[in-house]
């Protein structure tokens, strides 16, 4: 539980602290590489409370969603349309519904978790 | 033994979690570095910044000045019984007529005449009537100053007039201005204002570009008094409105 928090708490530092800055046209693609980020992040973290998580999925959906999305943004740019905000919508979706799972699974294991315990005593 | 090997896996996904977060983390931090760039840094000498200074200050004073108008002018309206209020706004009205340019005007100034050059006479060229581009030209060198009232060929030109040129012709606000030889006169606020902005006039490339077109400008020494007469024009109003009394 502790060690993926470790591992934001040293890859938020190891940011801050390099001081790299992006410019700012390459601006949408990190914004949708951090969405697509978060998606699979969301998506894992549900599918891991759901017990049918698998590390090849996570890890290959990851960098393969992040990376989908840098194409579409990039070949938006280049056609004049904002294909990115295709993925931000996609993605923006997915985050929400992987959220309202968890949600509900998290709620549902506190209320069984309760009435074990009401039963108990 | 199945509890050791689920433990494994287990550590393993927590590994994998830790490595994704650790990226998610990095992305995230580089994304906030970037969208908060230190403002950019001030390199102004203490030059630069004394003549934005000075440029304020001047800013200041004419707007002083202004609210001091205004505020005399709302002294006399209060002051006044009611009877004399219709000449206070009648004052008013002449004041802003004046600035419009709709009233004549004396003051210090020169008169500049424009003729067509010597060479050009004598070699017969046919004399064609200033460009609209040239005349453009030397109203941004005389408003380079403010506060200068300028006539063109007996047409007043106000802050509404506009030049154009129409089939061929040069005119200021609709009406022709004639070939030349034709006389320009500029009335400044004060002698001072008029003497530098001859001397402007005749260290600028002004009379260059009139001779490449083949004009001469004859600036005439500054003096004391010189009228130009009111624009005749109507206007248009098209953005103010009468205000309902409440």
């Amino acid at each position: 539980m502790w060690l993926p928090l470790l591992g934001l708490l040293l890859g938020v530092s190891l940011g801050l602290l390099s001081d790299i800055q992006i410019p700012q046209v390459y601006d949408n693609y990190l914004t949708i590489a951090i969405l697509a980020a978060f998606d699979t992040l969301f998506g894992g973290i549900r599918a891991y409370l759901q017990q049918v998580y698998d590390d090849r999925i996570f890890v290959s959906g990851f960098f393969f969603n992040i990376l989908l999305a840098a194409a579409l943004a990039f070949i938006g740019v280049h056609l004049g349309v904002d294909l990115y905000l295709a993925a931000v919508f996609a993605f923006g979706v997915r985050l929400f519904q992987n959220i309202a799972v968890m949600r509900r699974i998290l709620l549902a294991k506190w209320t069984s978790r309760n009435k074990n315990s009401d039963t108990n005593a | 033994m199945m509890d050791c090997g689920g433990g494994r896996v287990k550590r393993k996904t927590h590994w994998k979690f830790t490595l994704i977060l650790g990226i998610v983390g990095f992305v995230l931090a580089l994304q906030y570095n970037s969208m908060n760039t230190a403002s950019p840094r001030d390199t102004r000498d203490l030059w630069a910044i004394r003549k934005e200074l000075s440029s304020e200050k001047k800013i200041h004073s004419e707007l002083l000045e202004e609210i001091r108008e205004i505020d005399q002018t709302l002294v006399a309206y209060n002051a006044s019984p009611e009877a004399n209020a219709a000449s206070v706004l009648q004052d008013t009205l002449d004041k802003l007529y004046k600035q419009a340019g709709f009233m004549p005007t004396t003051g210090p100034g020169f008169v500049i005449e424009v003729a067509p050059s010597p060479e050009s006479i004598a070699f017969g060229y046919e004399i064609k009537p200033v460009s609209s581009e040239l005349l453009a030209w030397f109203i941004n060198v005389v408003n380079q100053q403010q506060g200068n009232e300028l006539e063109i060929d007996g047409k007043r030109f106000t802050t509404l007039s506009w030049i154009r040129d129409i089939n061929g012709n040069l005119t200021v606000s609709g009406e022709v201005v004639s070939t030349p030889p034709f006389n320009i006169k500029v009335v400044s606020p004060s002698k001072e204002a008029s003497e530098k902005l001859y001397n402007q006039l005749l260290t600028t490339a002004i009379q260059d570009e009139f001779y490449l077109d083949d004009f001469v400008l004859t600036i005439s020494e500054p003096e004391e008094r010189i009228t130009l007469q009111g624009w005749t024009g109507g206007f248009e109003n098209r953005f103010l409105k009468e205000q309902t009394k409440e």
